[in-house]
């Protein structure tokens, strides 16, 4: 999908959030279109188990990056709704355990497991961390920011070195 | 800023998304770029049998990293991993061995030069075979760095422009 089409896509969808509920932040509200009941359950599962919720913010569940995975795949084409279609299906059994055995051949995948895992990653790290909890409340990114003056680094693991 | 290493670094989970939040402060991304050197083998010929859904005979690309262009790549990839190993990074993608391009500029396959025999076009762009025919793109270049080339083609096309002008004036196209 090229940049213009993700534009419109994302526009559209901003428009579709802001009509149902009022916001136009976070797919608040947005219309799952692609995935069933179940798919949709077993995506919330995956994600959260490749980025869960931790003791420093909320995971890929609570930042809404399922139905950010909808909106891109209901908009894609034939081949990749296939892809995702059949991808999910092979994690449907055991997702635990399918996930670990697809991330061991994360390196060199060679199975239909884990390419599909490389794909399902992508998504859930290009939804999260574009999420306002991702970028947020995880990365703790605060935007552009005047300083007056050049502050010392902060981060624990980089003092005394 | 995106943390761009998250499509990188391996795994899932607590231990993945701890590691994408430490990466954040010092990830550092290595990039490198150079030329493909002019080889007379890479070029664009137009298949005699083949048509598109218009009836015009397809396009037919040839291209093949020479010796040389190769020899190139694979010393910046040696630089790079010189450069993180100075550093001791923890590197979360090694550069492929064989060269790619994901920024790629293609120029040339209707080079310009004094000769016709080696060249289509001369230095102001004009055709040798067919005087009122000029061409005004990057396909011009004989041979190209790997920098970016639309001001160099404005700057041809301008000096194509006054040589029209001057030329239609005397009568000569």
């Amino acid at each position: 999908m090229d940049r213009r089409t993700v534009l419109k896509v994302l526009t559209a969808s901003t428009l579709r959030a802001a009509n149902q509920c009022g916001t136009s932040s976070d797919l608040a509200g947005y219309q799952f279109a692609f995935f069933t009941a179940d798919e949709q359950a077993l995506v919330e599962r995956l994600m959260e188990l490749i980025i869960p919720a931790d003791d420093h913010s909320p995971g890929a569940k609570a930042a809404r990056v399922p139905a950010f995975a909808d909106l891109m795949i209901s908009t894609s084409s034939d081949r990749v709704k296939a892809a995702w279609r059949s991808g999910l299906a092979a994690f449907a059994k055991n997702p635990e355990a399918a996930l670990a055995q697809a991330a061991a051949e994360e390196s060199a995948p060679k199975s239909e497991l884990a390419h599909f895992f490389i794909e399902l990653k992508r998504m859930t790290v290009d939804g999260y961390y574009t999420s306002t909890i991702g970028i947020h409340d995880e990365m703790g990114y605060i935007g552009n920011q005047h300083l007056t003056a050049a502050p010392a680094c902060d981060h624990p693991e980089h003092k005394g070195s | 800023m995106f943390p761009f290493q998250a499509r990188t670094v391996p795994g899932y989970g607590s231990e993945f998304k701890r590691r994408v939040r430490e990466m954040q402060s010092g990830f550092l991304m290595l990039g490198g770029f150079c030329k493909v050197t002019a080889n007379s083998g890479n070029r664009v010929t137009v298949d005699p049998n083949r048509k598109d859904a218009h009836g015009i005979p397809i396009p037919v690309v040839h291209f093949r990293y020479s010796e040389a262009d190769r020899e190139i790549y694979s010393s910046m990839r040696s630089s790079a991993l010189a450069i993180t190993e100075r550093l001791k990074a923890d590197v979360t993608q090694l550069p492929s061995v064989e060269p790619s391009g994901f920024a790629s500029h293609e120029n040339g396959t209707v080079r310009m030069g004094n000769d016709p025999k080696t060249s289509a076009l001369n230095s102001f762009c004009q055709s040798h075979d067919v005087k009122n025919l000029f061409v005004t793109d990057g396909s011009t270049f004989p041979t190209s760095s790997e920098k970016n080339p639309t001001l160099t083609i404005m700057a041809l096309s301008l000096r194509a422009a006054d040589y029209i002008k001057e030329r239609r004036k005397r009568g000569e196209l």
